[in-house]
């Protein structure tokens, strides 16, 4: 079998097209880890800057709040001077998987009179062209790429010769047809899997030292594996058809095109046809209604001159805090709204998957990698309750007309973030079962060829 | 040579698999219209309900402050004209609201994508979805065998034999293939056609004349594939092998080539950490632009400069609202930062635009989607033609409102002075009105010379591949 597949890779390598397919996967491979590398440590550094920004100014603040020069009027105006920040943590894998890490929010300031709708914003500044052009990562390899380059290497991996009356010649001197498939699937799966294999491994060596990755990026290769091994399957399947070469290339590409390039924008489309969320330009529009109809004597932000007096200070803060707790009730049905229609619109997603195998395998990789929707909806959530959190500490903090102190500043919450949701496997099942089924299929089709 | 674009339509209607591939992208390419369709309707009725809403809300906001009325402010909702429909471009990852309050220039809420459950995203479904991605591929499939097939069967020989032109046959497969094409794409020019012109917003002149250039581009678009496709089907020798390439061509040009550029650009031109962004301009007011004087300076200066301009002894001797002048001043230096520090990143995006042609070099698309977005009004230039729009207006307002605040806010505490609806119906409400389709053209025109540069290539392709099978022949 060694001599055999030492044969076939001296063959394949004097093909121009199997080098050119190493020439592609390589590069396309090195251009992912690059941008995965540059990117998760743009969103470490980003990070690590805000919070040390941030936490620097307050802790700059509780100085001044625990100072001498500290008097009774600052401690009123407290609820609304004071900060509090939080950063979500960076995706283990986000390297590996860009996903939505690129278009969601990561941190925010809180304070008082910030509501759900306002929690995160002006984070939005990002080119939408660059944005629309998308990104090359390591799963864009997986699922896009990869496919291609094995087909070019599959489709006339037996058709060819079948074509050419030479497979029963070129099957007996192998020994057997399953032998040679054997041979050939080895070194073809090798020239596509080994760039990437490689990448994962760069990744590992270049990226931060998270003890956790590992172990992610081990069952990312195994999704990633599953989903190759789904478009061998079926190869090999439609090689053991009795079509000609080129009918094994129309049918091969006809399916990536169905599977890989218009099933996810397809079924993307039809979750959000079916599941519209509630506009969010209505949401802006209830949510000012909500704020005029609970601002009626409320005065904004500059009422210095009002500020003079302790008490009224103590009122003006009493009164938008809450406004602002009112406002937030009020709105939080339309927001709630909005989450489950964005749920149910993964429900969908979730559900017509099925028909793509691929999409299943993509979705499973950004969920090991924490940059899917549901990790960032959870994210979101654990957010919103920290917010509720955060206002209903500053609420006691000015119960009973008294004055914010530092006990209640040092008191008020801080954001933890939700564990991260185990990524569902079911998916990656469903492309095993299929391709056993191909696979199946294909070697019972091969065990009826013979050699005489 | 009529006869062989004759047979090629009749090979072509014989081939159930390349009907059934034509006809999958027909039905796409519908549905994607119809889609678009109902997500453009659906934005532009909601935007009508939330501009209506919005100012109801601002009217009656009650009494109070000016400037508490600058920081309850308006909003501004961006809409989509008709050719929208068409071509989403950089649409759905672009905000479509903005706040336009007082001391801050927002840059907007609401993107599209942000709202959809994609962790796969290859794109927006859309017309020019089908037609920049899934149609040169079905051009590439149509081709690949068209001079090829003839070669492996035999015929190319008999036609070489019977005094017909190497040139001449490949000019009439391409020829052919043209044909085909316009069968196949004119229901969807048609259908595209129609759906701009019952979109709600209606029809102008201007998205007449988009349309029609948009056909234009689409028409040089699928031509370069066209000419690309049968050009290598004639210097292969197989239609396999033709099929091979013409895949790994395409795989490079569409699904690669944007996300090469966009590569390129994260790597020439990185994009500003939005929190860094925000805080450098809070620096920038705090501690002033690079050789302005810090907060304090400034307000001392505008103190000592109001007292002398009003021959007062003290700001309770102004004869206009201290806070107003102050705030108007603020805001106004404000203006100052924010052209400042907003100029530098949208020189940030041209620098972006500017790296992503360079993979143009290897993918067409790159520069085409500039193009297609361009003409469609759904372009970077579009979207900040919007944004820049929606400023020029908060700043209107906020002057307006500051100076009522300067003119009746005299010697009142901030809650002593209210202003009312008459003041509030003062205040003009926000009125886009997109630009003609010359006005942003300088955007795109460097991507049209790249795509028509691209053009002469396939057809000089083309040429060359006549002339290497009549020196080869069959």
């Amino acid at each position: 079998m060694l001599r055999l597949l030492r044969h076939d890779l001296r063959l394949l390598l004097r093909d121009r097209l199997a080098l050119l397919v190493l020439v592609i996967g390589l590069v396309v491979t090195a251009l992912a880890v690059a941008n995965g590398a540059r990117w998760i440590d743009y969103l470490e550094t980003s990070r690590a800057d805000f919070l040390t920004r941030t936490e620097a100014a307050q802790a700059e603040y509780r100085a001044k709040f625990a100072g001498p020069e500290w008097t009774d009027v600052d401690s009123a105006d407290a609820p609304y001077t004071t900060k509090r920040s939080f950063a979500f943590p960076v995706p283990v894998l986000a390297d590996f998987t860009i996903g939505r890490s690129d278009i969601e929010p990561r941190m925010a300031e809180v304070r008082m009179g910030y509501r759900a709708d306002t929690l995160f914003r002006n984070y939005q500044i990002d080119n939408p062209e660059r944005l629309q052009r998308g990104r090359i990562d390591l799963s864009f390899v997986a699922i896009v790429v990869a496919p291609l380059l094995l087909i070019a290497l599959g489709y006339g991996m037996l058709a060819s010769d079948r074509d050419s009356g030479t497979l029963r010649l070129i099957a007996a001197q192998a020994g057997g047809v399953g032998r040679l498939v054997a041979a050939r699937s080895i070194n073809r799966l090798a020239l596509v899997i080994g760039p990437l294999v490689l990448g994962v491994g760069m990744l590992l060596l270049t990226g931060p030292a998270d003890p956790a990755r590992m172990t992610a990026a081990l069952l990312w290769l195994g999704a990633a594996l599953a989903g190759i091994a789904f478009w061998w399957a079926l190869i090999l399947w439609v090689n053991a058809l009795r079509v000609t070469a080129e009918t094994s290339a129309f049918v091969l590409i006809a399916a990536w095109i169905l599977l890989v390039f218009a099933a996810p924008p397809l079924i993307n489309s039809a979750a959000q046809a079916l599941n519209p969320p509630p506009s969010r330009m209505v949401q802006i529009v209830e949510s000012r209604r909500a704020e005029q109809q609970a601002t009626e004597t409320y005065k904004n932000d500059h009422g210095t001159d009002g500020l003079a007096e302790l008490q009224r200070v103590k009122d003006v803060i009493a009164q938008y805090q809450r406004i602002s707790t009112a406002h937030d009730r009020a709105i939080r049905p339309l927001n709630d709204a909005f989450e489950r229609q964005l749920a149910a619109q993964q429900r969908t997603v979730r559900q017509a998957q099925w028909l793509s195998p691929p999409m299943t395998v993509s979705n499973t990789l950004a969920a090991i990698a924490g940059t899917d929707a549901t990790t960032y909806a959870g994210l979101r959530t654990a957010s919103f309750a920290y917010l509720s959190d955060y206002q209903a500490a500053l609420t006691r903090g000015i119960a009973d007309n008294r004055l914010f102190t530092l006990a209640d500043h040092d008191a008020l919450p801080r954001f933890q973030p939700p564990p991260a949701p185990a990524p569902g496997w079911l998916g990656v099942f469903w492309t095993l079962l299929v391709t056993g089924v191909a696979m199946a299929l294909a070697l019972s089709r091969y065990r009826q060829l013979t050699l005489n | 040579m009529s006869a062989i674009a004759a047979k090629d339509w009749r090979e072509f209607v014989r081939d159930r698999r390349l009907v059934i591939a034509a006809g999958l992208m027909l039905v796409l390419a519908l549905l994607a219209l119809a889609l678009s369709w109902q997500r453009v309707a659906s934005h532009e009725a909601d935007r009508a309900a939330a501009e209506a809403g919005d100012r109801q809300t601002w009217l009656e906001q009650g009494e109070q402050n000016p400037h508490g009325a600058a920081h309850f402010a308006s909003w501004a909702f961006r809409p989509l004209t008709p050719t929208a429909l068409i071509d989403p471009g950089a649409t759905p990852y672009a905000p479509t609201a903005i706040w336009l309050e007082a001391h801050s220039r927002n840059t907007g809420n609401g993107r599209p994508i942000e709202d959809r459950a994609a962790t796969l995203d290859l794109g927006e479904f859309s017309l020019a979805w089908v037609l920049q991605t899934l149609a040169p591929l079905l051009v590439f499939v149509l081709a690949a065998g068209l001079v090829a097939r003839e070669r492996e069967r035999g015929t190319l020989r008999l036609m070489l034999a019977s005094g017909a032109k190497a040139e001449a046959i490949v000019r009439a497969k391409a020829g052919g293939l043209a044909r085909i094409m316009l069968a196949i794409t004119a229901p969807l020019a048609l259908a595209g056609a129609a759906a701009v012109l019952l979109a709600p917003a209606g029809m102008t002149g201007d998205q007449a004349l988009r349309l029609v250039l948009l056909g234009g581009a689409y028409a040089l678009w699928l031509g370069l594939f066209l000419a690309i496709g049968v050009a290598v089907s004639a210097l292969a020798g197989r239609t396999d092998r033709a099929m091979l390439v013409l895949a790994g061509v395409w795989l490079i040009a569409v699904p690669l080539g944007p996300r090469l550029a966009g590569t390129i650009a994260d790597i020439a031109a990185p994009n500003s950490d939005a929190r860094a962004f925000w805080a450098q301009m809070d620096a920038d007011f705090k501690n002033g632009l690079p050789g302005d004087p810090d907060a304090k300076t400034r307000s001392a200066a505008l103190k000592e400069a109001t007292l002398a301009k009003y021959g007062a002894a003290s700001l309770e001797e102004l004869p206009v609202s201290w806070d107003g002048v102050s705030l108007d001043a603020s805001e106004r230096y404000g203006y100052k930062v924010f052209d400042r520090r907003f100029a530098e990143l949208h020189a940030e995006q041209d620098s972006q635009r500017a790296a992503m042609r360079l993979a143009a070099l290897v993918s067409p698309l790159a520069a085409f989607q500039n193009v297609s977005a361009g003409l469609a009004g759904t372009d970077l230039a579009h979207h900040r033609h919007f944004t820049d729009a929606a400023e020029a207006h908060r700043r209107v307002a906020v002057n307006q409102l500051n100076a009522d605040l300067i003119a009746n806010g005299a010697g009142k505490t901030y809650e002593g002075y209210n202003a009312d609806r008459r003041l509030w119906e003062a205040v003009p409400a926000f009125a886009y009105a997109p630009p003609g389709v010359g006005v942003l053209a300088g955007a795109w025109l460097l991507d049209l010379a790249i795509l028509l540069a691209w053009c002469l290539g396939g057809v000089g392709l083309l040429v060359f591949a006549g002339r290497r099978l009549a020196r080869e022949g069959a």
